[in-house]
């Protein structure tokens, strides 16, 4: 018989970060030929699920780790009423969760529109990402190389 | 709006106890509040180790505490009271929540509306 203590420890161990669980649970979806293009046009695709769906303004990132998807986002500043849920954002916490270390030394992050605004680019730099790719063309990644930590 | 030292200071020991708060959890040693009309509308003790999340920075969750509380992205009106200097990540987001007034530090130093810099 399952005590209900046992039960409470039970769903303890199971519970997820809210908001969270679906998003994270979910596997991640591999481009059948990986490569920047790939990337930054998967980036673009989540881009318009999350704004086809109202749940923020269209831009999307992906975190890349040896050539696989270790990570999504999309904005979803207005499902979560969260004006820091940009999808740069989004994705890295979903990278940090999946891979359960907030340490992303050796990924890459390739998202959709300009270059990511300082609070997203600051982001990936405390995130020890190695490179940031953007496009605002899905066809013409451009390497902006190393996070920037603004120094004004 | 405007805050009197006195108001401030007495926001400043909210946002100390959020620090201790993140202390005590093993967390790194940062902590901010949100202030409106007077009163406090988000709470921040730094989550990044005990979320493993390095966006989580105590300005960051007091943000996002704020917005989910008052149910909206828009925190205009509001000041961020935190203990250290905002990093340009939270203070763009302070930008971004159009955040009026940033106050930080022991000597309570205004530095005024957060802006979006490129540098
Ligand atoms: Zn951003
Ligand atoms: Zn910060």
């Amino acid at each position: 018989m399952l005590t209900r203590r046992l039960f409470t420890r039970l769903m303890a161990s199971l519970a997820v970060v809210p908001g969270t669980a679906a998003h994270a649970a979910g596997s991640l979806l591999q481009p059948a030929n990986p490569g920047p293009l790939a990337f930054l046009k998967r980036a673009f695709d989540l881009a318009e699920t999350g704004s086809s769906r109202g749940e923020g303004t269209p831009y999307g990132a992906v975190i890349v780790k040896n050539n696989k998807i270790v990570g999504e986002g999309w904005n979803r500043s207005a499902l979560k009423t969260d004006p820091t849920a940009h999808g740069e954002v989004e994705a890295i916490q979903d990278a940090c969760r999946r891979l359960g270390t907030r340490d992303l030394s050796g990924c890459v992050i390739y998202t959709s529109g300009g270059r990511p605004c300082p609070m997203c680019e600051t982001a990936c730099h405390w995130a020890e990402l190695d490179e940031v790719v953007y496009g605002t063309d899905a066809a013409k990644p451009i390497r902006h190389g190393r996070p920037r930590y603004p120094s004004c | 709006m405007t805050l009197t030292p006195t108001d401030a200071a007495a926001f400043m020991a909210k946002a100390e106890e959020m620090r201790r708060r993140a202390v005590s959890a093993g967390d790194q040693s940062y902590g901010a509040v949100i202030v409106k009309d007077g009163e406090i509308v988000g709470l921040g003790p730094s989550r990044v180790v005990t979320k493993g999340d390095p966006t989580a920075h105590a300005e960051m969750e007091a943000i996002r505490d704020a917005a989910s509380r008052l149910k909206t992205q828009d925190l205009s009106g509001c000041t961020m009271v935190s203990t250290s200097k905002p990093c340009p990540m939270c203070e763009t987001a302070a930008y971004w929540a159009r955040l009026g007034r940033l106050i930080h530090g022991a000597g309570l130093t205004d530095s005024g509306r957060p802006e979006y810099r490129r540098c």
